[in-house]
């Protein structure tokens, strides 16, 4: 059933109970109904109860005459047997008071338990709607159309009665509605717990009617006044009280609800808390869960227009008010919880904020470490350093000053990085903006700023002039010894100005970060980190970061310091081993490619080093040799060992010049030898022998070819000498030999001058072979002339016809032509004597001796061939070789003097082959023109 | 009219030698063992021909032969000696030819002969 068709149909029952003239409570028109009863049925009383459902209960809504008990009397359906009876049967029933047992709850009804009662019950379709009592105490009985009478009436009066409570009820639920939309509407738009307790504190007081409002919030053991309506401040006697006080502390106490109506049997309120005095009040707790956060007090109801006649509050009251104070509770609970939640929305944001912070720094302190640990001189680094600290897109401070340990006492400014005084730092900063979005990563953009910083820019020349002790200065003891990152703040220099002035004093500034750099073991620098230009503090975070930097670059420094003396070490390593390197080759090389055989031995004689050059002397290979005994490799060195000993214990060297040895299979050799301690590496001891062994054969021949030379240049100069003086008395004996036979001397006398003659000129011939060979001249005269080879030959041949017909020789003589040549005649002709003599010496008796002479374009020769006796091949070598004959007479220096004058003065060749069977045969060539240089 | 020869050598059995050598020739030879002695006959005559030893005790050959040419004679210089060894040397240039003394007397005669043939 809708709202307002309910209401339709109250007002008709209004229209019904105005025709009664009764007023619009149903209080009121339960006593006009009552009244109208009574006086229709003669009725001493008349009680109209209503039935509550939930408690099972009938309650005196009207009565006639007025009974003050109106609106309290209760009777319980459950206790009455009467009603109980009356209600199943569902009819009227005629009651006498004396027969009633005295625990009968209607009993109490009147206190006189004389009369009678009919009792009329009233029900509808849905269940008891209340209970009418009509009461004579006179009559002890109705008549029986009086009761029928009744019945008829009662069912419509049952009606009319159920619609007047469905009116209440309905009264009471819109009441209680527009009251709760009122109080949501309030709440819903309150913005804040106070507007909430204030608004909510103004509908009550107008839901409720009441004079006075008033909230109390709780606060550990008390109540504190809050808000009030209706009063003012000064009617607050109390603004605090405690747990249990009065009605309002009672409420907290109990965390119920009261109601004081000004009975006797209620709680009673103090009268010390609000002067005027309390004649009626509802009192109830603002509950959080257990929690008692405060108490609403509403007191003295005004002059009301509501259905109740009374002017005080009633259950009903203190019901809504608690139904109220609960929905405030719990709206102050969402409101406090929305604050709540809005201040930590806040906090969180800020946090989360600061987070961002800190992530961002952290991601920056991260590029800049990677920069720093991406060079490798302390220069770079000094500069990646201060310019992650001051770039603004590394960490973004303003200037960033750096001291150096310098000695055990000072520390000396080394770098100072940072817009000056005067600069234009936003272009600055724009520009390093723009320069930074070159590049992909921070880390490069940084090492890339380091690298552009003007070391000698107006801050770094201030930088340097810097130097400060250490020990003096308080603030930079603690950085260092503590190894602590200082944020100085403005309040601390105001404080202590003498401990900071230092830095005060350079910085120009009151607030600014020291830190150490630290090293493994040591620190080895300060930053001084400030915000010159923007003034901007350091936060918490800054603080933070600045020091897991400190940590960061320390390690920087110590890596570089480890990679400056890796690199040192590697290049001295280096130099070394290239060193050693070029030592070892170039040993090897002498060792190797000298000429000199170096033998080492240990002191067991064992040989532990063997070259080159001592396996070509002694032929044997460096693997047959190396670990053998030296005795058993080298046993022609034998007589060596004695000195070996003796030098493993003089330790002095032992030289042996020209030591002899004989090579197996092969000739002699000459050696110089050396012995020579090998010293330990300490040269403390001997390890061993070092033999330095040099072949000198081939010097020694040479000293003696030299010498032996020399010998044959004596010699021959003695010979040239006792030649020329042989030669004078040779022409002369000759001479004059010659000449007696010129004089036709007796046959006697000539053979015997013929025989002198021919000695004398063999004599001659010798002296003159002597002279060439001593002098390596021809001896001979004769200049070069062109002349006929075969005049000469004929010449020759023609001088020894005799000879050749003594050992009865065939002389064959092929000479073709003129053959015209340049040539020393003499020289020629002494030549061709030799060979002929030589010849007839080898030829056998009968033999054949064969002169042919030949031309070609170039050159021009002759041959001698002769049978009999031939060179055997190791003379063959020999032949040509001064003083060599196998001839008892003779010099043997012919052929030597003919090679001489064919290949010397004539540049020609002589050949000879001898071979058994076959003869022997010299060949002569020489070239037609040309002889040599004083031809 | 005879070839006039100066012979100049100090051993006397050579000086001998050539001078009846050279004599039986038809030549008018005068001998001297000096080379000072020598200079001092030139100054004096005129020869056609010099023959001069060149190993000799107060003067060597080679500078007679070159004091000779001082003198602006004209006179053909035979070296005629022991010694073979003064054939390259420079100084020999001064003289016309160079013998080597030998037995066979035929090399002095055919060469003195062919150089008094030359003249002119």
């Amino acid at each position: 059933m809708s709202a307002s068709k309910e209401l339709d149909e109250s007002t008709i029952t209004l229209k019904i109970l105005e025709f009664f003239g009764g007023g619009d409570s149903i209080y009121q028109r339960s006593d006009v109904l009552a009244k109208t009863l009574s006086k229709e049925f003669k009725m001493n009383r008349t009680f109209i109860f209503s039935f509550e459902e939930t408690r099972h209960l009938f309650r005196m809504i009207g009565s006639y005459p007025t009974d003050e008990r109106k609106g309290k009397f209760k009777l319980k359906l459950d206790e009455s047997d009467v009603l109980k009876e009356c209600f199943e049967r569902k009819d009227i029933k005629n009651v006498s008071l004396q027969n009633l047992s005295p625990s009968e709850p209607i009993s109490k009804i009147v206190e006189e338990q004389r009369g009678s009662m009919i009792l009329i019950p009233m029900i509808n379709s849905s269940g008891i709607i209340g209970l009418t009592i009509l009461l004579s105490q006179d009559k002890e009985d109705m008549s029986e159309e009086s009761i029928e009478e009744l019945k008829e009436l009662f069912y419509g009066i049952s009606h009319i009665m159920e619609m007047m409570i469905e009116h209440k009820m309905l009264i009471d639920a819109n009441k209680k509605l527009s009251a709760s939309e009122k109080l949501a509407k309030t709440i819903s738009e309150a913005k804040g717990i106070d507007e909430l307790y204030k608004e909510s504190l103004k509908i009550l007081k107008e839901i409720f009617e009441a004079e006075i409002a008033m909230i109390w919030l709780h606060e550990g053991d008390r109540l504190r006044f809050a808000f009030k309506e209706g009063i003012d401040e000064k009617g607050i006697m109390q603004k605090e009280i405690l747990d249990g006080h009065g009605l309002i502390g009672i409420a907290a106490q109990n965390k119920s609800s009261l109601l004081y109506t000004g009975k006797d049997t209620e709680v009673q309120p103090t009268q010390d808390i609000i002067t005027p005095k309390v004649k009626s009040a509802i009192v109830a707790p603002l509950l959080d869960g257990d929690r008692v956060i405060g108490v609403i007090l509403l007191a003295n109801k005004a002059e009301s227009s509501d259905y109740r006649p009374y002017k005080h509050f009633d259950s009903f009251d203190e019901a809504l008010l608690n139904d109220m104070a609960n929905r405030i509770s719990l709206n102050v609970k969402i409101e406090k919880l929305y604050e709540e939640l809005k201040k930590e929305n806040t906090r969180l944001k800020r946090l989360r904020k600061e987070e961002e912070e800190r992530v961002n720094q952290l991601s920056i302190l991260n590029e800049v470490n990677e920069a720093m640990r991406s060079v490798y001189s302390s220069t770079e680094l000094m500069k990646v350093m201060l310019t992650g600290i001051t770039a603004g897109k590394g960490l973004g401070y303003n200037r960033a000053l750096l001291l150096l340990k310098e000695n055990d006492t000072h520390f000396r400014g080394t770098m100072w990085v940072g817009p000056a005084e005067g600069e234009d730092v936003t272009h600055i900063w724009t520009e390093v903006d723009m320069e930074s979005g070159k590049f992909k990563r921070l880390s490069d953009f940084l090492r890339s700023e380091a690298s552009r910083v003007n070391m000698d820019s107006p801050l770094n020349l201030r930088a340097r002039e810097l130097q400060l002790d250490y020990e003096k200065n308080e603030v930079i003891k603690r950085a260092v010894e503590n190894k602590e990152v200082i944020h100085v703040k403005p309040e601390m220099v105001k404080r202590e100005s003498g401990k900071y002035s230092y830095f005060v004093n350079i910085l120009h500034i009151d607030e600014f970060v020291i830190f150490p750099l630290v090293a493994r073991y040591d620190t080895v620098g300060l930053v001084v980190v400030d915000n010159y230009i923007t003034r901007q503090p350091f936060t918490n975070i800054n603080v933070e970061i600045l020091r897991l930097f400190s940590t960061q670059a320390g390690l920087a420094i110590e890596a570089i310091r480890n990679y400056d003396s890796l690199k040192s070490k590697k290049a001295q390593l280096e130099s070394r081993n290239e060193y050693i390197r070029y030592l070892k080759e170039f040993n090897e090389n002498i060792v190797e490619g000298v000429n000199i055989a170096i033998i080492v031995l240990d002191e067991t004689h064992m040989i532990k080093f063997w070259n080159k050059e001592a396996e070509r002397i002694f032929n044997k290979k460096r693997s047959s040799t190396l670990n053998a005994k030296f005795e058993e490799a080298l046993p022609s060195l034998s007589d060596i060992t004695p000195l070996v000993d003796k030098v493993l214990t003089l330790k002095e060297p032992i030289e042996l010049n020209e030591y002899s040895i004989q090579r197996r299979d092969e000739d002699r050799i000459f050696l110089d030898v050396k012995v020579t301690p090998l010293w330990n590496k300490n040269r403390t001891d001997i390890s061993g022998i070092i033999l330095i062994i040099a072949d000198i054969t081939n010097e020694k021949k040479l000293q003696e070819e030299f010498r032996r030379q020399e010998k044959l240049a004596v010699l021959g100069e003695m010979t040239a000498r006792v030649a020329h003086e042989i030669r004078n008395p040779l022409s002369v004996i000759g001479g004059f030999a010659n000449r007696l036979l010129e004089k036709n001397s007796c046959p006697d006398n000539k053979k015997y001058l013929e025989i002198i003659s021919s000695e004398v000129k063999r004599l001659e011939r010798v002296v003159n072979e002597a002279l060439m060979v001593a002098k390596g001249g021809t001896a001979v005269g004769g200049k070069f002339e062109y002349v006929d080879l075969n005049d000469v030959i004929k010449y020759v041949i023609n001088l020894y016809t005799d000879k050749f017909e003594e050992r009865s020789v065939r002389p064959e003589i092929i000479l073709e032509g003129k053959k015209m040549t340049l040539m020393n005649a003499e020289a020629i002709k002494e030549c061709i004597i030799n060979l002929v003599q030589n010849s007839l010496e080898a030829v056998e008796i009968g033999g054949v001796i064969r002169v042919e002479s030949f031309e070609d374009e170039r050159n021009v020769g002759f041959s001698i061939w002769n049978t009999g006796k031939i060179i055997s091949p190791e003379v063959e070598e020999k032949i040509f070789a001064p003083f060599y004959t196998t001839k008892v007479y003779g010099t043997g220096l012919g052929l030597s003097i003919v090679r001489r004058i064919i290949e010397d003065e004539h540049n020609g060749k002589i050949e000879v082959e001898s071979k058994v069977g076959r003869g022997t045969k010299f060949v002569i060539k020489f070239p037609k023109k040309g002889g040599p240089e004083n031809g | 009219m005879a070839k006039k020869i100066l012979i100049v050598e100090d051993e006397d059995n050579v000086r001998l030698l050539y001078e009846e050598t050279l004599k039986d020739e038809g030549y008018d030879v005068t001998a001297v063992s000096y080379g000072k002695d020598a200079l001092d006959m030139l100054s004096k005559e005129d020869f056609d021909l010099v023959t001069l030893d060149i190993e000799m005790p107060d003067m060597n050959g080679l500078e007679v032969a070159g004091k000779i040419r001082e003198m602006g004679k004209n006179v053909r210089i035979v070296f005629v000696t022991a010694y073979s060894n003064y054939r390259d040397d420079l100084s020999s240039w001064a003289a016309d030819d160079y013998i080597v003394k030998s037995s066979d007397l035929n090399i002095i005669k055919e060469q003195i002969k062919n150089l008094l043939s030359e003249r002119g």
